[in-house]
């Protein structure tokens, strides 16, 4: 508790204040521009952090991912277009609102939520990362891989749908980070005689690459128009306490939800709105006005993004593992800052970890004040043409690149991993379970052989220590579920004279 | 256009995870072979190029079934001619403004004028218009970006 006050003491002072304000505003800005992302953004500001000091680079980072997951509701509201994945659901109804001249209500509300979704899972944030971190020093290295393991079957089973491509683009990832030296023995590993690729694909241009080159493919080829915008005035951005009263049950039940699904490492905020939106949805007493500009609809979706992203920084902080894809950049800000991401934080650099936790409190502080003042100005931001934004952002990349490691070859790397993450894109593999692969191969890798060295190379203890037999149970759990939710939900009908051919229809899963 | 897509993810896919897989069994095979721990330099490798080669050939096998294995292209929208020009020259831009860097043909600041502007102007809706824009700020950012960098950060640039 003393640490965290003083983290919040020290955060307090102009700099680290000054860079909460403008990773928030840069966030929200960039959030709220469709095409742009937290994830983007912040591998594109990783080369500016390695002139920063370490504590002011994660603030700032942790306030750009703060800002930017809320930013997205101000295009989802005002133009239907989510700036973010995370704002779809908050385009269902919000737009709607906003058609209806309620436009300043739909973003109050949105706002709001955002905000009681952060401070909700920031609770928890503070509560329950020190403690984890505690219990997972005594972690070996069976239950560091098999929580590997567990991490990897969760963003497979939720990237885009289908669980054998994520697995796929996981082990991809794994593949790229093998490439380079092997920290155990020194050996060069997989470059056939190439000299330039001894040190491996670094993590820089892969991470530009496959984040923002290939989405800046993908916006070149979007030629289409920028649509219908409304207005929202002022006045109309508080909340009264009739709507707190009316709503609280949903703003307490979605924050819950969304801080839930950011502790499941690498599941992310877009599909904490999408459950928390669904459920909402199935608990309401007027289901029937949800995707017509539904108030419920906008705060479980919101308050659940928000949420999962405090929820995503636990087991970030308490155990090295990426609780997104986001995270899984900022793990990478943790190395460019040569800091081991996981329980040894708070051991080692407990400024850092608590400095994580004020940071996140506050950036949820200055991003609802930002957003009650400047949403619509922010908004007016999303008409920047496109030939404008693009060629800046492929530059900073270039830069960037070339900055951290003066290697021209770097920025080709950048580029040939633009390219296939523009096939994996289209492709349908999931971009996020090849980052996370490529972020989580090494710890697996170095905890697998740790463990058979330390156990007269015997892999049985993985299955007989109790928390690593829990997380491969829990993978196992996960990588059956699909099967299992399709055999609850259609359960095979009994053999009927009357059944067949008739109502097939019902048996199926429906999409509302 | 989004069948001809889903085609080629079918069978794309595998083929790629089976390429990786392949790749990787045969750098692994090159290393030399473990001494001081069990699973050695080429161990994980080789786990991962098998478990790479299972997945494939089991996406290969659901995708071949006609079973839809993946999420295709369908959330990206069909790209047009306009899409593709403007894919095909900003990709050029990009590849020109990198070797002229590498090769230091141009100084950074201009050849990044040129790049910013060139990529702009690519992707410009309405050329006429934006052009003077496009450029003044092309100028800014290449003068400004290289001047932060070099006076304040002391990093040496490419470019001749």
């Amino acid at each position: 508790m003393a640490q965290l006050l003083t983290a919040f003491s020290e955060i307090m002072a102009f700099w680290p204040m000054f860079y909460v304000v403008l990773g928030v505003v840069l966030g929200l800005t960039v959030g709220a521009i469709p095409g742009l992302g937290a994830a983007m953004l912040i591998a594109l500001l990783l080369p500016l952090t390695f002139y920063m000091d370490s504590v002011l680079a994660l603030i700032f980072l942790v306030s750009i991912y703060v800002g930017s997951v809320s930013g997205g509701l101000i295009s989802a509201t005002l133009m239907k277009m989510p700036g973010t994945p995370s704002a779809i659901m908050t385009t269902l109804d919000g737009f709607p609102m906003a058609m209806q001249g309620k436009a300043g209500r739909a973003l109050s509300f949105g706002i709001f939520s955002s905000f009681i979704g952060g401070s909700v899972s920031w609770i928890f944030l503070a509560v329950l990362a020190p403690p984890l971190a505690w219990f997972a020093l005594k972690f070996g290295p069976y239950e560091y891989f098999a929580l590997v393991l567990m991490a990897l079957f969760l963003i497979s089973s939720v990237s885009q749908g289908a669980m054998l491509r994520g697995l796929i683009a996981a082990a991809i990832g794994f593949a790229v980070s093998l490439v380079g030296p092997d920290l155990s023995s020194g050996t060069i590993r997989l470059t056939f005689g190439a000299d330039q690729l001894k040190s491996g694909f670094r993590l820089l241009p892969t991470l530009l690459g496959v984040f923002v080159i290939s989405q800046i493919i993908v916006d070149m080829a979007d030629t289409s128009l920028p649509v219908q915008q409304a207005t929202a005035k002022f006045k109309d951005m508080f909340l009264k306490r009739a709507d707190f009263a009316k709503h609280w049950w949903n703003f307490l039940r979605s924050s819950l939800i969304g801080t839930w699904i950011g502790i499941l490492p690498g599941v992310g905020s877009a599909v904490a709105a999408i459950v928390s939106y669904t459920i909402a949805r199935n608990f309401s007493k007027t289901p029937e006005i949800f995707g017509k500009g539904a108030e419920e609809g906008i705060i479980a979706a919101e308050s659940a993004n928000n949420a999962s992203v405090n929820g995503a920084l636990i087991p970030l902080i308490a155990l090295g593992i990426p609780g997104s894809v986001v995270d899984a950049i900022l793990i990478g800000a943790l190395m460019i800052h040569n800091l081991q991401p996981g329980p040894g934080l708070f051991v080692n650099q407990p400024e850092i970890a608590y400095g994580v936790i004020a940071a996140a409190l506050v950036a949820n502080v200055v991003m609802f004040i930002v957003m009650l003042g400047f949403s619509g100005h922010i908004a007016k931001l999303c008409a920047i043409p496109k030939s404008f934004i693009l060629p800046a952002v492929v530059f900073f990349c270039i830069v960037g690149v070339y900055t951290t490691s003066g290697r021209i070859f770097d920025i080709w790397i950048m580029f040939g991993f633009g390219f296939v993450g523009y096939l994996m894109h289209r492709s349908g593999l999931s971009i996020g379970a090849f980052v996370l692969g490529y972020i989580l191969a090494p710890i697996a890798e170095g905890e697998l052989r740790n463990g058979l060295m330390l156990y007269d190379n015997s892999l049985w203890p993985l299955f007989t220590r109790p928390i690593s037999l829990g997380f491969l149970l829990m993978a196992l759990v996960i990588f059956l579920w699909p099967t299992l939710a399709r055999r609850f939900r259609n359960p095979q009908p009994r053999p009927s004279a009357h059944s067949s051919g008739q109502d097939d229809d019902n048996n199926k899963p429906k999409m509302r | 256009m989004r069948n001809s897509s889903y085609q080629a993810a079918t069978i794309g896919v595998p083929l790629a995870g089976l390429t990786f897989s392949v790749v990787l069994f045969l750098g692994a095979q090159q290393m030399p072979s473990a001494r001081f721990e069990p699973m050695g330099p080429a161990g994980f490798p080789y786990i991962i190029s098998a478990l790479l080669f299972l997945l494939s050939m089991l996406d290969g096998a659901i995708g071949f079934f006609g079973k839809q294995s993946g999420v295709p292209a369908e959330a990206l929208p069909h790209i047009g001619d306009v899409g593709l020009r403007r894919m095909v020259f900003g990709g050029a831009c990009a590849f020109a403004y990198v070797i002229v860097l590498q090769l230091s043909l141009l100084p950074f600041i201009p050849a990044s004028v040129l790049f910013l502007a060139g990529f702009g102007l690519i992707l410009s809706n309405n050329i006429r218009r934006e052009m003077l824009v496009i450029g003044f700020a092309a100028l800014m950012l290449g003068v400004g970006v290289s001047l932060l960098l070099t006076r304040v950060l002391i990093v040496v640039l490419p470019g001749a």
